[in-house]
Order: structure tokens, then C-alpha cells, then sequence
């Protein structure tokens, strides 16, 4: 290491906190590495519900926390607006439900203050009748419903800009590269071993500031410093519809009172969660057929039709939750901690655990405010409400993109939603043949969006692909299109016929490890057969 | 919990129970001064508030057609029965352009009615009902006031009959 000028800050984790605080920190002056032991979001962020919501929930406990929370909404509302579709809310109250009709408008009633921080709309009562008209599969018992919005977003492609936009400001990105241990002198941490998990190699890099963006292996991480520190990690399983089955998003109650949300989103549905205290390896999550089941009969009570869906696959997240809230009275409100290892003999590392998605941004900026603190820095102002995230500067027209370079308007309109302003500059950097291919029929990806992001997007392998682009998402599961898209990275980074079949082989069978839950009827056969078919073509 | 938490949760409690109180007496003079008109007052509302983002009503004939549509498993071969028209490939339309109920209107400038839809059902290994998933889109995006597509030849195509499902209410709002 000798020689080798350290980083000021080396952020471990690149899920949305990471990937947040990454970003921040960079537009604050700071020499970052941000490195990631798999892809960017393939952690708990990967398996959200991929919603920014203005936490209408701490209003019983703290009206400040959800006017923060709004505020933050909107600030990623207008640094992304490209990335965030609205997400409409019926709220069914059926007869005998904990919160009523009044007592459940009385809280939207408050939360209508602070919707317009995130360019929410104020809630709708409606009747029964009403309710029934905009949804007529709702459960017809009910005795009216209330409406209220919040914000879906493709939370890998939120990851992904802000790991851009942090590298735009100079930080480096290291995806695929596992931090396997961290280097101590006299009470600080000074460095990070790392490990390739691509070819295997090891590095030792100086540090000034470690920030632990681990999410549910935080406690892992702080092990390496010698620092202790206990998670409650939660287990959460979601279904995945490979289409929107409703229009409208619905608030559910399973048995035990819990919960639950279906989400028309994007261009699929996700329906959970479950919430079971969970102390494995958050990388080897199962979905089980009870898991299945709980969350198919809490959505039956209010959609009785739920079983004639078919679901496209399952997956699982484990929550980051702090075991001890107590230590920490303050943030019992937020639901995060910005914690300081200095006075557990770890000077230099600095921990953020908890939260949530919707105040990533919130959460890097009060990290950073803790890291220049750590480095001896002067403070310096945050700027990430300001700058919009790559794509996210301008609005763009659809129906002119499609028609000035000669692509289909849902070819146009995805691109548009994935990359914003920048769809254009894609568009133009493609050979024109590679703007109307289409690599993936579902979602649809062309060849063109497939060989910027292998080229632009640190695509490293297969399944990063399909976070960055969705490629493989839709109802082939990747049989149709994992094949094509290998060819470009193969052709991209030079890979050999058999480097290329073992990617696709790999990543068809993590699409495939969630499905024996959710399998079911006579598509269960088809698909098996076809699978079988796939695979023994190897290359069709 | 220390104070300071507890207080907080005080002042939330309590000012939820402000609210609560005004809430009451509201609705209860809204009852004396209205009958009936909550229906058509909620549902104009919402279609105020989320009609430009296409989040309207589903008839009670899409509500039980759109199970059916998600039965497509993309294998494709109902691209074999039924020749393509331009972009559109049979397969396209369970697969990929009817995922998401607001976005149907990127299908208004495509020739969905030079296929032959009943050809492209009658192969289909899990009984996707292409020829109404057609009729879907096109009273959809009639009722959103989105043009529909121009028709390539005045005689009609086989395959392009309207829905089978019962027909769909009037819209919601005028
Ligand atoms: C089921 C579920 C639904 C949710 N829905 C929502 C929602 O709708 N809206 C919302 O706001 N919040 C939601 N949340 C909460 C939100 O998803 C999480 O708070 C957030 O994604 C956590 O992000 P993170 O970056 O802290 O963790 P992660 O996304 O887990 O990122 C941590 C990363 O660190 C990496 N890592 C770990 N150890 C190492 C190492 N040694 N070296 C290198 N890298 C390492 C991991 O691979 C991982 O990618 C949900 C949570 C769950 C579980
Ligand atoms: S044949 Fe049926 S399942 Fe196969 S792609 Fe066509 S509609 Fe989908």
C-alpha cells in the first residue's frame, strides 16, 4: 500500500444507502470508493416494494418525522422525475376493521398537509358504490374505501443513478468486490482488504473513513473492526405479477392485523409483505409455500379474485432493523442511527443502519455531515436535493423522442422512464439497425439500451443487466432473451462460448430458485416443459 | 422511552384527536345537508385528481378478463400461427404491450387489427383470449379519449371481434 494515496471515504454497501451516501459524499468534495461484494441493489433495496412514501404511519407517533418525510419525497421527486410513476391507494374499509371509515380519513385528513411537499394529492371518500365502481373486484362487503398517493419507483435504476452520479463526481465504483476485512492502527481504522468475487483477487486500500452501508450485514462488518453490534433483521417476501392486475394499489389486513399492500408497478405488480424475524444469511433467502399462502389469503378478504392472477415469481429482503432502538430513544421516530464507532475503539468507522428507501437521501446527508466531522473537515453544504440525478434534467416527449428516431412509442416510453434526457443521447449514440431490435419482448429492451448499459452502467454479469434494464423481467423469466443479452456482454468484454453459457445457465436458475412456491396449475406444466425445451436447445 | 419521545408521541396522539373531533362534527352536518350525492361526488373527485395519469375505473367485463390476460407465458407460439402486422407480433400484445393498464396508449398509432387474432388464440397452450384482449384495449383507450389506431384495410380482419365479456358500464365520469 505504500505510495497510494487513501480515500477519504470508502462507502461498504452498494445498496440505496451506499449508493446514496456515495453520491453525496462525492458532490461534497470527498475521495470516495464505493464497493459492493455483489451488484449495485441486489441487497434489501432489490427486494422493496419499491415505493417513496411520505410515512403517513409516524403520524401517530411524531408529525415532524412525516414532514421530513414528505420533504424528501419531494426532493427525489425533482431530482429523478423520470424514474417516479404515482402509485393510487384504495384504503377498503370492511365492516369490523381495526381502523373504520372515520378513523382512517381522520389520519389522511393530517397526512393532507404534507402531500404537497411531495406533489401528492389530497385522499377521496368514497362510498361503497364508488368503490365498487372503480374496482369492481373488490370484496363487496365493504363499506366504502378512502384513496391517497405515493410514489413508485424502480428502486435498482435509483441505486444505479446515484452510483453514476457519485462516479460523475469523481468516486470510484467497485461492484462485485466483497470487503473481507478491515485494517486497524492504534484505535482507527486505516484500511479495507478486498476480494474479487469475479477472479478471485485480493487488495489493501488506505482509508481515512470507513462508512458500514451494509444494510442487514452491518453487524458483520463492524465484527471486522471488533465493534459489536446487534441487527434484528426481518424477513420480508413479496409476489411478483408479471403485469398490473388492478389499476389501483390496495391497502390489506393479513389475519393477524398486519399490513399488507398490492402495488400496480411499472409494468407488474407487487404484492406482500411478510414480516418474520429472520437470523440467516440474507444472501440464501427462500420463499416457502406458507409465506405464499398468508399473503394470497390476507388479499383474498379484499380481492376475491386474487387466485385467478397468476404469479410470475416471488423474492425475499431482509430489513435492516437496529435490535436495540433503545440505546438510540431519539430515533425511535426515524427508524435510523448515523452511528460513530469512535467510542467502541473504532475510530473512523461510521455505521448507518435502518431507514428506508424514501429517505435515502436524508440519511446520506446526515452521514456525510458525520464523516467530514470524523475526517476533521470543515462542513461542508449538502447539495443532493440540487442536482438532478443523470436523466433526471428535463422532461421528455415521448411521442417526439419515438418519431424523431423511428422506434415503437412503448420502446420509446420505457426508455424515457429508465434513462430520462439521456434517452436521447442513447438513441443518438446507436447504430440505427440496434434502435429497433428488441433483445427482451416483455419489457421491451433493445439492443441498442442492452450495449449502453453493459458499456456505461458497471454491468458486470448477466443478472446486473436485468436490474439495470429490466431485461428478463417480464413473463419468460429470462428463457427468451437471457441468451441475446449474453451475447452482448459476451461480445462486449470478450468473453468465451463457455464463460457465456455458464453466465446464461447461472442466471436462469437464480430466475428459477423463487418459482416452486408460486407454481401452480396447468402454466406450472407448460412452462416446465418449456424450460426443458430451452435448456436442451442451449442457443434457439 | 426517554421525554423526548414520549412527548412527541403525546402531541401526535393528541392532535389526532383534535382532528378526530372537528372530523365528527363535519361529517355529521354533511348528512344533514346531503343525500346520496357521495357516489358521483367521490368517483368525480378521483377522476379529477388521477385521470391525467390514466387510473380510472376498470368495468366489472375488465375485472374478469384481466386474470386471463396474464395466463401468457411469452413462449411465442402463437407468433407462428398468425403472421406480424409492423411491431405487432402476436406475442407482443399479452407480453408486452397490455402490462400496464395507464400506458395501453402507446399501442394507438399500431395496426393491432391487421392480425388475425383468432388464428394466433386457437395455438395458444394456455388459452390467452387474444381476440378480446384486443377489444380490451381498444374500448380502453376509446373511453380514454385516446385516437385509435388507423385501420390499414375497411374490410374487416377476422379475430378483431369486440370482447366477449358483458359490456362495460358508462364511463365513470363524463
Ligand atoms: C420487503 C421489504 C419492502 C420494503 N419496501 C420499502 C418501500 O416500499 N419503500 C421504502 O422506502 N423502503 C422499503 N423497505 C426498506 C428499504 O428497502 C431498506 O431500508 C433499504 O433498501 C435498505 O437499503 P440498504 O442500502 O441499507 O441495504 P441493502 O440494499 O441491503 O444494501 C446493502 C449492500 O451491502 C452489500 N454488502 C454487505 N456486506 C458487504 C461486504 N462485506 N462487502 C461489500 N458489500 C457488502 C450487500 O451486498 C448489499 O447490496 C422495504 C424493506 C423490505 C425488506
Ligand atoms: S401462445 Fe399464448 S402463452 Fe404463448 S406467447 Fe402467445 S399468448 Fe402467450
Amino acid at each position: 500500500m505504500p505510495g497510494t494515496q487513501p480515500y477519504d471515504v470508502v462507502v461498504v454497501g452498494g445498496g440505496i444507502t451506499g449508493a446514496g451516501v456515495a453520491r453525496d459524499a462525492a458532490l461534497r468534495g470527498l475521495r470516495v470508493l464505493l464497493v459492493e461484494q455483489r451488484d449495485l441493489a441486489s441487497g434489501t433495496t432489490w427486494g422493496s416494494s419499491g415505493m417513496i412514501h411520505g410515512g403517513i404511519r409516524y403520524l401517530e407517533r411524531d408529525w415532524e418525522t412525516t414532514r421530513i418525510s414528505c420533504l424528501d419525497g419531494g426532493h427525489i421527486q425533482r431530482i429523478a422525475p423520470n424514474l417516479l410513476f404515482p402509485v393510487v391507494f384504495l384504503i377498503p374499509i370492511l365492516p369490523g376493521a381495526k381502523r373504520g371509515m372515520e378513523t382512517t380519513e381522520v389520519g389522511l385528513e393530517a397526512y393532507d398537509r404534507y402531500q404537497p411537499f411531495k406533489a401528492g394529492r389530497p385522499h377521496v371518500r368514497l362510498d361503497r358504490a364508488a368503490a365498487l365502481r372503480l374496482e369492481p373486484g373488490l370484496n363487496p362487503a365493504l363499506v366504502g374505501a378512502l384513496s391517497m398517493d405515493e410514489w413508485g419507483v424502480d428502486a435498482a435504476r435509483l441505486v444505479t443513478l446515484n452510483a453514476l452520479s457519485a462516479r460523475e463526481a469523481g468516486a470510484e465504483l467497485r461492484t462485485w468486490t466483497e470487503v473481507v476485512g478491515l485494517g486497524r492502527e492504534g484505535g482507527a481504522v486505516r484500511s479495507v482488504r478486498l476480494r474479487s468475487r469475479l477472479g478471485g483477487g485480493e487488495e489493501t486500500v488506505a482509508a481515512r473513513a470507513v462508512c458500514n452501508a451494509t444494510g442487514p450485514w452491518a453487524s458483520e462488518l463492524c465484527a471486522m473492526a471488533g465493534v459489536r453490534m446487534r441487527l434484528r433483521p426481518a424477513k420480508g417476501v413479496h409476489l411478483i405479477y408479471d403485469r398490473r392486475i388492478t389499476n389501483v394499489a390496495l391497502a390489506l389486513e393479513a389475519v393477524d392485523g398486519r399490513g399488507l399492500l398490492l402495488v400496480p408497478h411499472a409494468n407488474a405488480t407487487i404484492l406482500g409483505t411478510t414480516d418474520d424475524d429472520y437470523y440467516g444469511d440474507p444472501e440464501q433467502l427462500e420463499v416457502t409455500e406458507d409465506e405464499v399462502e398468508y399473503i394470497l389469503q390476507a388479499t383474498e378478504r379484499v380481492l376475491p379474485s386474487i387466485r385467478t392472477h397468476r404469479i410470475a415469481h416471488a423474492n425475499a429482503a431482509v430489513r435492516p432493523t437496529l435490535h436495540e432502538w433503545r440505546r438510540y430513544e431519539d430515533d425511535l421516530t426515524r427508524d435510523y442511527r448515523v452511528v460513530d464507532h469512535r467510542d467502541d475503539g473504532a475510530a473512523g468507522l461510521v455505521s448507518i443502519i435502518g431507514g428506508k428507501m424514501s429517505m435515502f437521501r436524508k440519511m446520506a446527508e446526515d452521514t456525510v455531515d458525520v464523516l467530514l466531522r470524523v475526517l476533521g473537515r470543515p462542513p461542508v453544504a449538502c447539495r443532493t436535493h440540487l442536482v438532478p440525478l443523470p436523466g433526471g434534467g428535463s422532461p421528455v416527449d415521448v411521442p417526439e423522442l419515438a418519431s424523431r428516431f423511428g422506434v415503437p412509442l412503448a420502446v420509446a416510453a420505457r426508455l424515457a422512464l429508465r434513462h430520462g434526457d439521456g434517452a436521447e443521447t442513447l438513441l443518438e449514440g446507436a447504430a440505427a439497425p440496434e434502435r429497433q431490435a428488441v433483445v427482451c419482448e416483455c419489457e421491451p429492451v433493445t439492443l441498442a439500451e442492452v450495449r449502453h448499459s453493459v458499456r456505461h452502467e458497471q454491468v458486470e454479469r448477466l443478472e446486473d443487466l436485468y436490474r439495470r434494464t429490466r431485461c428478463t423481467g417480464g413473463a419468460c423469466l429470462g428463457m427468451r432473451c437471457a441468451w441475446p443479452a449474453a451475447r452482448v456482454l459476451a461480445q462486449e468484454r470478450g468473453w468465451s462460448q463457455r464463460r457465456t453459457e455458464e453466465e446464461v445457465r447461472d442466471f436462469l436458475d437464480s430466475r428459477w430458485r423463487d418459482r416452486p412456491a408460486v407454481l401452480q396449475g396447468a402454466a406450472a406444466a407448460q412452462e416446465e416443459l418449456y424450460r426443458g425445451a430451452m435448456c436442451a436447445m442451449g442457443d434457439v | 422511552m426517554s421525554e423526548r419521545p414520549r412527548l412527541r408521541r403525546a402531541a401526535a396522539l393528541s392532535r389526532l384527536g383534535a382532528l378526530y373531533g372537528r372530523h365528527l362534527a363535519r361529517r355529521g352536518a354533511l348528512r344533514l345537508t346531503r343525500h346520496g350525492a357521495d357516489t358521483e361526488a367521490g368517483l368525480r373527485r378521483f377522476d379529477e385528481l388521477y385521470g391525467p395519469a390514466r387510473i380510472t375505473a376498470l368495468s366489472a367485463g375488465e375485472r374478469e378478463q384481466l386474470g386471463a390476460h396474464g395466463r401468457c407465458v411469452a413462449c411465442g407460439l402463437c407468433g407462428f400461427a398468425a403472421p406480424r402486422a409492423g411491431y405487432v407480433r402476436p406475442e407482443r400484445l399479452p407480453s408486452q404491450l397490455t402490462r400496464s393498464l395507464p400506458d395501453l396508449w402507446v399501442t394507438r398509432d399500431l395496426p393491432l387489427d391487421a392480425v388475425d387474432w383468432r388464428a394466433a388464440a386457437a395455438v395458444c397452450p394456455t388459452g390467452v383470449p387474444l381476440p378480446a384482449m384486443r377489444g380490451f384495449v381498444r374500448e380502453r383507450l376509446a373511453r380514454e379519449g385516446v385516437e385509435p389506431p388507423v385501420p390499414r384495410s375497411s374490410v374487416p380482419l377476422p379475430g378483431t371481434e369486440p370482447p366477449t365479456a358483458p359490456p362495460a358500464p358508462p364511463p365513470v365520469v363524463g
